[in-house]
């Protein structure tokens, strides 16, 4: 216990390494904060600078770059309504409209605390229960992978939208663009047509970037004499009465965040669209409408997003498994350091699973810290008129989107899904889903693969998969709950109970 | 409800369409040979899509409709709200030269220029803030990503052969 503390510490005597992994946090905020520049690609560029430095200091940095991306990239979300990643989709859901009363400050703000508390959770599990998370990690089978991803494009489908018709066409819309290019397992080429730039597919950045960034700039140039709104930010940190009052919603969040985070494959993406579900199903009262500003609604997809961190490093570091894109980057890291993440890293280098857990917390507290202090210069962009901030959204949406392959083509899909974008949001369609569909389609599909092969071919024995393991009946119930809510029959039985309170009862 | 936006219809019944593209030609990938081809899971989700869009469809027609005095008058206000010339379609326009030039011109060039067109076109101030704050953003820009990041971005195949010439 006391070597594991003294490890744990490593860290917090070395000034240098203090002072490392603050810029790491400090980097991984700011370029989490750019859209087109996502976590993974930060924690890449930042990465290659370190191989030639020693063990220690790199993984200081790496876990600071980390946690600062993850928080970071709900700022423009709330801000701007162009989230700077994929898991900070649904904190725009309800963070864009505070922003739009003026109280960009006060969302960022309960973001920050929560992002930190989520994060604590995340790392909490990690140290405490890291074999025992893994070992059940293990247990999910392809199918139970593709009930999940279909739970969460379902979900957002449903939540985020007018109608569910619309949700679903967005999610599979978003689906077959994630198909293109040649299929994982045959290698058979998929609406390519014909074209060879296609073969590669169609990247989920360029989608979101096109999808938010672009659409969201055709958006804003149509109102240019908009008033713009003055945001308040004499108040950053939110009162204790607000944190204690929602800190139930919290932990379970953050509880839904660290597991989902454990799973391979999947990240802070689908925690934040399961955590929304789940707040917009639990809580009773929203201190507004969910998706009008509903606080509920940020501290819901934020506490799970960055729980999901301390989550996915579980079977990074107990396996040797990535739990997603970021933590597949970071393995390739330890690889070049000389390390092996796996079941023997626990074994051989008993110091190394501590001193990250020092790391992650040291850069827990940093992100605290820097995410209160930079709001006010930040709260000065929504000020901004739109007609200079959109045309430099556009350049940055460029830079995005080439640097991600390298390809001018890229650049030309993002500004026609950018157009097309457009006309979907000026007739009710969400973009949520969409980009939910283009990133767990291919998960999806490998897994629907994998689980049909391995019932042999059957969907009368893959029916009967799904209802005999006992996480897939889970999910499979989960799954079918969530359809049966958003009929009209259930719609109108549930509006019949509401407007006749049970007798007694306070309503 | 809210009341159906100008062109809503007609979009719903061209999202059909592309839903019936979609699905022809998901189909084409490997027909119905054995539900664990490469076709199958796609062609799923395009006959989804297909469900999806005409249940869009539908609600639309139970959605409440604007008065609108025939169709003259639906495409009228479809050019005012949904896509104006000024500022949307110029803009647009705009955007799709920038793209194009990006390759001949390379990234800093076309994003001054684009920047400069952009301020001049919706900003309005006068040439010279625009060419003040079209310039120091695109050095900022500059800076961080080129310098600091060193993401590579298009160098210009038309200025290479000038370039070359003034370094000599």
């Amino acid at each position: 216990m006391n070597e594991s503390l003294s490890y744990f510490m490593m860290a917090w005597w070395d000034p240098y390494l203090v002072f490392l992994t603050a810029a790491g946090t400090f980097a991984g905020i700011y370029v989490g904060v750019i859209p087109g520049l996502s976590v993974t690609m930060a924690v890449s560029i930042l990465i290659s600078f370190t191989f030639s430095w020693d063990v220690n200091e790199a993984l200081a940095v790496m876990a600071g770059v980390y946690v600062g991306g993850v928080y970071g990239g709900s700022r423009t979300a709330i801000m701007i309504n162009i989230p700077g990643a994929p898991a900070a989709i649904a904190a725009g859901f309800d963070g864009y409209p505070l922003a739009k009363l003026g109280l960009a400050g006060m969302a960022i703000g309960v973001s920050t605390t929560v992002s930190f508390f989520g994060a604590i959770f995340g790392i909490i599990i990690l140290a405490c229960a890291a074999p025992l998370v893994s070992e059940m990690a293990l247990l999910f089978a392809p199918r139970d992978y593709l009930l999940l991803s279909l739970l969460g494009i379902l979900l957002i489908g449903a939540l985020s939208g007018e109608s569910l018709a619309k949700g679903v066409f967005a999610g599979v819309l978003g689906v077959l663009i994630g198909t293109v290019g040649l299929d994982p397992i045959s290698a058979q080429p998929r609406l390519t047509f014909g074209s060879m730039s296609l073969m590669g597919g169609i990247h989920y950045v360029t989608a979101m970037i096109g999808f938010f960034g672009v659409s969201e700039a055709l958006v804003q140039t149509l109102d240019l004499k908009k008033k713009i709104i003055k945001q308040k930010v004499d108040r950053i940190l939110p009162s204790w009465e607000v944190i204690l009052k929602h800190l139930p919603l919290s932990l379970r969040c953050s509880a839904i965040g660290a597991v989902i985070g454990a799973l391979p494959g999947t990240g802070g993406d689908i925690a934040a669209l399961l955590a929304y579900g789940h707040a917009a199903r639990s809580v009773k009262n929203p201190s507004r409408p969910f998706g009008q500003g509903a606080v509920e609604g940020i501290i819901a997809p934020e506490s799970a997003c960055n729980a999901a961190v301390g989550g996915a490093y579980i079977p990074m570091l107990t396996l040797g498994i990535p739990g997603d894109a970021v933590t597949a980057v970071l393995i390739g890291a330890m690889y070049i350091h000389g390390l092996k993440p796996g079941p023997m890293l626990m074994i051989e280098t008993p110091h190394l699973f501590w001193f990250t857990v020092g790391n992650l917390v040291m850069a827990s507290i940093f992100m605290l810290i820097f995410g209160l202090t930079g709001i006010r210069a930040f709260a000065k962009m929504v000020e901004m008129p739109p007609a200079l901030l959109m045309p430099i959204i556009v350049i940055l949406s460029v830079v995005g989107t080439y640097s991600i392959q390298n390809s001018v083509t890229d650049v030309y899909w993002m500004l026609a899904f950018g157009v097309f974008g457009y006309f979907l949001k000026t007739y009710g369609f969400q973009i949520g889903p969409i980009i939910l569909g283009v990133i767990l389609g291919p998960i999806m599909d490998i897994n629907f693969r994998r689980a049909i092969i391995s019932a042999h071919d059957s969907l009368g024995e893959f029916g009967l998969e799904l209802l005999v393991n006992p996480i897939s009946l889970i999910l499979t119930l989960s799954t079918m709950m969530l359809l049966l809510s958003q009929t009209p029959a259930w719609k109108r039985r549930m509006a019949r109970r509401r407007t006749t309170p049970p007798p007694g009862g306070s309503g | 409800m809210r009341p159906l936006n100008p062109g809503e219809k007609l979009f719903g019944y061209l999202m059909l369409a592309l839903s019936l593209f979609l699905l022809w030609q998901t189909y084409l990938i490997a027909g119905f040979s054995s539900i664990s081809s490469g076709g199958a899971y796609p062609m799923a989700a395009a006959a989804l899509m297909v469900v999806s869009s005409i249940a869009v469809i539908l609600r639309n027609r139970r959605q409440p409709k604007v008065e609108v005095s025939g169709s003259a008058d639906e495409w009228r206000r479809f050019r005012k709200e949904v896509a104006p010339p000024y500022p949307l379609l110029g803009y647009v326009g705009m955007m799709v030269a920038y793209m194009l030039l990006i390759e001949p011109l390379g990234f800093n060039v076309s994003s001054f220029l684009f920047l400069l067109g952009s301020f001049l076109y919706l900003y309005r101030r006068g040439v010279w803030l625009s060419l003040g704050l079209s310039l120091g953003s695109v050095i900022l820009i500059y800076v961080v990503f080129q310098i600091v990041f060193q993401v590579i971005l298009p160098e210009g195949t038309w200025l290479e052969p000038v370039m070359d010439r003034l370094r000599g």
